[in-house]
């Protein structure tokens, strides 16, 4: 680490189970929200040495050398890597790792998928968190990217692919800190091409096939597949790809070893918008993290899986476990694993109309029901926040949702729907009072959470409502 | 159905009005089609209608965007 | 033989009519805003129809052409424009015409395949082919020198300049396209995407 280097990583000397990474400047009206704290609730393991436990080591840096010094070295490295295909695809199907996408795909059925094409496959790391509130691949990227290149290069060793592209936002904060890791890299491992794609500000921008567009030389736009990336991805080349937290899970899958099976981070967001990203294993109550995070949800809103996510009960939320699927409610799905806590007394509705209001805006603009629908949507949503509702929008918002879902070519729209929904599900009573024009004072608690609405720095707090 | 190539023309929905629905913005609302001669007879003839030829049959389709 | 070339000339006139009626109707195929009471399927239809029957007549056109005796066109002369003994240049357009035609009739068997883009730039040269067909009958065209001949020609000349004036004017204007609510962050840019 040279000294002229910003250090994006750095410790306090003395530790608790909660260390805090300091907040970076903003580096780009996308995130301007400092990097969230860490702590974990089993493990750490992802998190090793950036959240120190007593008695174990930190991490003094996030380069190669202080990096193998804790998680040590992907044990398939080589040329005979190709042989240990099957033994990859063992380790990822007994450690049950699946991706984050909607889907929950099985990270070994990806594999293998890629392995039966003839094509030299390429594989690409998709840290584009378009999600806003999600700071898990953020922390990831900027204290333990190399555990994210291990898994990508053990992936790639395995499938025969000599390239790997690291997918993110236009002026991220976690680049530098990706640069620095891919040079490293480039020395350490120079069999392999490692690139960094950047894709522009736009939240679709991480959809799996809007990489494969961007990346073959088209705008990173959604479109509708043919094949299976799988087989056609990027430029037409078999393409393994997978978020920045599937790859560290695989690299800690072999480099540590079976009792790290199940873990995975969340991000919990209290209403100041102060992210922590915690770590738990797969099953732990959703309460348990919450309270790793110092957060009590007693009385307030709480979304979960993301702002394209739903409104989870006080009951569900005491009765929930993290899992692929968190719940019963199949609107209410793990996602990107986030929890979003609004303040007390906080309007549900209002809240949920600024996030439709946003998630319309990031439309890509291709299909009818997504370009249309979501913006009518927003705008009916809108006006049942502050209770001043037509008298037929309640009937068209009915009559939308079933349209917005399924169609399109992608899951934008289904969003949008799950979201709108849980409102109507989890806070009955309180929508009917907007519905029959009630005013309603929750507008005055309204959470500040990252692109929904800003507070300017310093001075008297303005809120800037985007109605 | 290519619904970046969709440009909600509905000529779809003209060619075949009992297989395909425009939904509030012109744009179609895809069905699986039945096996009889007739439907696929008519499907046949949504996916002909189509100027930006975004529709095509196809035999057993992944559910998962219609 | 007269009766052959009477039929030659005379399915030429038809052909330029049959030519300017389906241009005008694929030109009016492509607009948004029809009556409520009007189906566009209807206008795609009929033009697809009507350039079908255009192609039947033209066979017989060209057919009679090269079997009648009284002009020495020969068959190769139907593809390969401008070597005829009669009147090459004039001749050598309606090869042209022909030529082009088939190109377009070919692009639309295979359009599946081609893709919508690949497929649109080759229909564009129907343009191109009525234009010759319009020169090939105002050269070629012994009845062109007669009042009804060439008020044929100039009816159709008019009609189908108008048309093809409309729908340049339509694509320039971007009458036609659908109006999007303004949605921030979807407009792409070329390069959006760097790779280093």
């Amino acid at each position: 680490m040279t000294a002229t280097d910003q250090p994006f990583f750095s410790l306090p000397p003395e530790q608790t189970s909660s260390a805090a990474t300091p907040a970076a400047p903003p580096a780009s009206p996308f995130a301007a929200a400092p990097l969230p704290s860490v702590a974990a609730t089993h493990g750490p393991v992802l998190l090793a040495g950036v959240l120190v436990q007593p008695g174990q080591p930190a991490l003094r840096s996030p380069d190669l050398g202080p990096h193998r010094a804790i998680h040590g070295a992907p044990l398939l490295a080589g040329p005979r890597a190709r042989r240990q295909l099957d033994d990859v695809v063992a380790i990822a199907r007994d450690h049950g790792i699946r991706g984050r996408g909607g889907a929950n795909f099985p990270f070994a059925l990806k594999l293998e998928a890629v392995a039966r094409e003839r094509r030299k496959p390429i594989v690409v790391i998709n840290a584009a968190e378009g999600e806003p509130a999600s700071g898990k691949d953020l922390v990831l990227l900027t204290s333990a990217p190399h555990l994210v290149l291990d898994g990508a290069v053990t992936s790639a060793r395995a499938l025969g692919a000599q390239e790997i592209i690291v997918w993110l936002h236009h002026g991220s904060p976690a680049l530098p800190s990706v640069r620095r890791a891919v040079q490293e890299r480039s020395i350490a491992d120079s069999d392999l091409t490692f690139r960094i794609a950047q894709a522009p500000d736009r939240f679709v921008a991480g959809q799996a096939t809007s990489v494969m567009r961007g990346l073959s030389g088209g705008p990173a736009l959604p479109y509708t597949l043919r094949e299976q990336v799988s087989s056609k991805g990027v430029n037409g080349r078999p393409t393994l790809l997978s978020n920045a937290e599937t790859f560290a899970l695989m690299a800690v899958a072999v480099q540590h070893g079976p009792e790290t099976a199940g873990q995975l981070l969340t991000t919990v967001m209290d209403e100041r918008g102060h992210r922590t990203v915690v770590e738990s294993r797969r099953g732990t109550m959703v309460t348990e993290v919450l309270q790793a995070a110092g957060l009590d949800p007693q009385g307030r809103p709480v979304l979960a899986g993301g702002y394209a996510g739903a409104w989870i009960s006080a009951d569900h939320l005491h009765r929930a476990a993290l899992d692929d699927l968190v719940l019963t409610n199949p609107d209410v799905r793990l996602g990107v694993g986030l929890f979003a806590v609004a303040p007390v007394g906080a309007c549900p509705v209002a809240v949920t109309s600024f996030i439709v209001t946003w998630l319309a805006g990031q439309s890509a603009g291709q299909c009818g029901p997504c370009t249309f629908g979501l913006p009518a949507t927003a705008e009916a949503f809108q006006r049942l926040a502050v209770s001043c509702a037509l008298p037929d929008d309640r009937d068209r918002l009915v009559r939308w949702l079933p349209m917005l879902s399924g169609r399109g070519a992608c899951a934008h729209p289904d969003g949008v729907v799950g979201l709108v929904r849980s409102t109507g599900e989890v806070f009955a009573e309180h929508l009917w009072q907007h519905v029959n024009g009630q005013a309603c004072d929750g507008l005055a608690a309204m959470p500040v959470w990252p692109r929904i609405a800003q507070r300017s720095v310093g001075g008297a707090a303005q809120t800037v409502v985007p109605l | 159905m290519d619904w970046v190539a969709c440009d909600g023309h509905g000529l779809c929905a003209l060619a075949a009005p009992e297989l395909i629905d425009l939904d509030d913005w012109g744009y179609p609302i895809l069905v699986p089609i039945p096996d009889d001669k007739r439907s696929q007879a008519l499907a046949r003839s949504a996916v002909e209608a189509c100027p930006v030829m975004a529709l095509r049959l196809e035999k057993d389709p992944q559910p998962a965007r219609r | 033989m007269n009766t052959l070339w009477y039929l030659d000339r005379a399915s030429g006139f038809v052909l330029l009519v049959l030519f300017t009626f389906s241009l005008v109707l694929g030109i009016l195929a492509t607009r948004r805003r029809v009556p409520t009471t009007w189906s566009r399927l209807f206008t795609q239809e009929l033009h697809v129809r009507v350039t079908s029957a255009a192609l039947a007549l033209l066979v017989v056109h060209v057919v009679t052409a090269v079997m009648d005796s009284y002009v020495d066109i020969t068959p190769i002369d139907v593809v390969v424009p401008f070597l005829g003994g009669y009147r090459p240049l004039w001749l050598g357009l309606g090869t042209l015409t022909l030529d082009l035609i088939l190109i377009v009739l070919l692009t639309t068997f295979i359009r599946g395949r081609l893709g919508e883009r690949t497929w649109r730039v080759f229909h564009v040269l129907a343009y191109a082919g009525w234009v010759m067909c319009l020169l090939h009958a105002w050269g070629t065209g012994t009845d062109a020198r007669t009042s009804w001949g060439l008020g044929i020609i100039l009816g159709c000349t008019l009609v189908g300049l108008l048309a093809t004036v409309a729908r340049i004017v339509m694509v320039v204007r971007g009458h036609n396209d659908v109006e999007t609510p303004t949605v921030a962050g979807h407009a792409a840019t070329k390069g959006e995407v760097t790779v280093s």
